[in-house]
């Protein structure tokens, strides 16, 4: 039975930058559908039809980002790791988890997103715990995802938490 | 079970312009998406996806396959031409020709797309305007593997902002 | 390149199934029960849920643009759909030339699934890029 998950790779990753993605422009277009889609089946509020400004929940890397890069020592980037969290790269134990789930999102906001607007995305390493639950030891995994526009100016930051086991 | 769903106010409605649509600019992330998903999961064609590589070839420009619907998911004006036409709220319901022509409908429960006919003009590209003319066409039925199929024509002609045609289709629609 | 009635074009090919038919769905905004719901299309008769005609059109025309060539024209096209697209089908796009008159060429295009049984079959002009 596993004792621990948490070696000193692990904590000490904290904080460790891992990608950087840099969105396409945002459209009217990708506006209005997305608000169209997360509306329906009523209609989506007029400042969105009429593209003022993004939903705050806007992705403006869904279908894919301009450009990515790992920022990852061993790590090419020519495979967009999800979450943007390489943990082989970062040298995190081979774990093996029956299953993964996502644990929830923290989000904090900064300027609105607009027509326009070029977004990247950092990511990094947060904080790993670990608990002890009813299907054993779970692993709590963090990863932060840092939103700017093209102004510098912090657009959202994010904390995604995982949870295998 | 009905002898024919075909009646006599559908007949005369043959021909008839029921509603026109204008489109929002067709922008380079909605010709960027639309390539991906045909083409998924191969990577689309740069033509489609990298406005320099698009420069370089004949159109100059970004332009969308020509298959690309600017029309989906919303449309920048609708405007129906028939008093007494109604829209429907659900995209989905197979008398939607009909209520457009402001006349009852089979109502049928089912319907398939039977095939379409497309002939092209000029390409859509980014910032392009579409106006589409929408026609009801000739109404047929016959006996088939589900029951009495009734096919319907919608016709529809697409100019853009310069008021070139872009595309003319004729779409079967076979509902049961 | 001279082209010549028979001669058959490169094929498109894919492997059909709901990865494919939601991302047509969510760029068309083609969300119709039948295409995402099995017991919506079992009971319009199709066994379960079946990807989109528009999908198939979409493949004929890829198929038709790479042969074409950038500078080529796709002038019209013609299918009918005749058989549903089901989970799990390899879907082939192919087509055969059948007339050659001045630069204008006429063929046959049809989307097949794996045992040779046609989808959609129709028929197109095109003009070959220079």
């Amino acid at each position: 039975m596993t004792e621990t998950y948490l070696n000193d790779t692990v904590i000490n990753a904290n904080g460790t930058l891992c990608s950087r993605s840099v969105s396409y422009p945002i459209e009217a277009s990708a506006i209005r559908k997305w608000a169209m889609a997360v509306y329906w089946p009523e209609p989506a509020p007029e400042t969105f039809m009429n593209a003022e400004y993004a939903p705050e929940d806007f992705d403006a890397f869904a279908w894919g980002p301009a450009s990515y890069e790992s920022l990852l020592e061993g790590d090419d980037g020519r495979v967009m790791v999800r979450h943007g969290i390489n943990e082989r790269a970062l040298g995190f134990p081979d774990w093996k988890f029956r299953a993964g789930l996502n644990g929830g999102m923290n989000c904090t906001y900064g300027v609105r997103m607009h027509v326009g607007d070029v977004i990247t995305d950092v990511k990094s390493v947060g904080e790993y715990t670990e608990r002890q639950g009813r299907m054993g030891l779970m692993l709590i995994t963090q990863s932060i995802s840092t939103w700017t526009n093209q102004n510098g100016e912090l657009v959202k930051r994010t904390i995604n938490s995982g949870i295998r086991y | 079970m009905a002898d024919s769903n075909i009646s006599e106010a559908m007949k005369a409605a043959v021909g008839t312009e029921t509603s026109r649509s204008t489109s929002y600019p067709i922008s380079e992330s909605d010709i960027r998406k639309w390539a991906m998903a045909v083409y998924w999961p191969e990577k689309a064609p740069a033509v489609f996806t990298d406005p320099a590589a698009a420069s370089k070839t004949v159109h100059g420009r970004l332009v969308a396959p020509e298959e690309f619907n600017p029309f989906a998911w919303s449309a920048a004006s609708n405007e129906l031409l028939l008093k007494g036409g109604a829209s429907s709220r659900d995209g989905n319901n197979p008398d939607n020709s009909e209520l457009a022509l402001g006349i009852p409908g089979p109502g049928l429960k089912f319907m398939l797309n039977g095939g379409m006919i497309c002939e092209y003009g000029v390409r859509m590209g980014v910032g392009d305007v579409i106006t589409s003319t929408n026609s009801i066409g000739e109404y047929s039925e016959r006996e088939g593997r589900l029951g009495l199929m009734l096919f319907s024509r919608g016709v529809s002609t697409w100019v853009n902002q310069n008021g070139e045609m872009v595309k003319r289709t004729s779409s079967t629609l076979i509902r049961y | 390149m001279t082209v010549k009635v028979g001669d058959e074009l490169p094929t498109f090919t894919r492997e059909t199934g709901f990865a494919n038919w939601n991302r047509y769905a969510a760029v068309n905004d083609e969300f119709v029960p039948i295409h995402m719901d099995d017991a919506a299309g079992e009971a319009a008769g199709n066994g379960g849920a079946f990807g989109m005609g528009n999908l198939q059109w979409a493949y004929l025309h890829n198929m038709l643009r790479s042969w074409v060539g950038e500078n080529g024209e796709i002038l019209s096209i013609e299918v009918q759909f005749r058989s549903p697209n089901v989970k799990g089908q390899t879907v082939t796009a192919k087509g055969v030339v059948t007339a050659v008159d001045g630069d204008v060429i006429s063929l046959d295009v049809w989307t097949e699934q794996q045992e040779g049984t046609k989808l959609a079959p129709g028929s197109a002009k095109v003009k070959m890029g220079k």
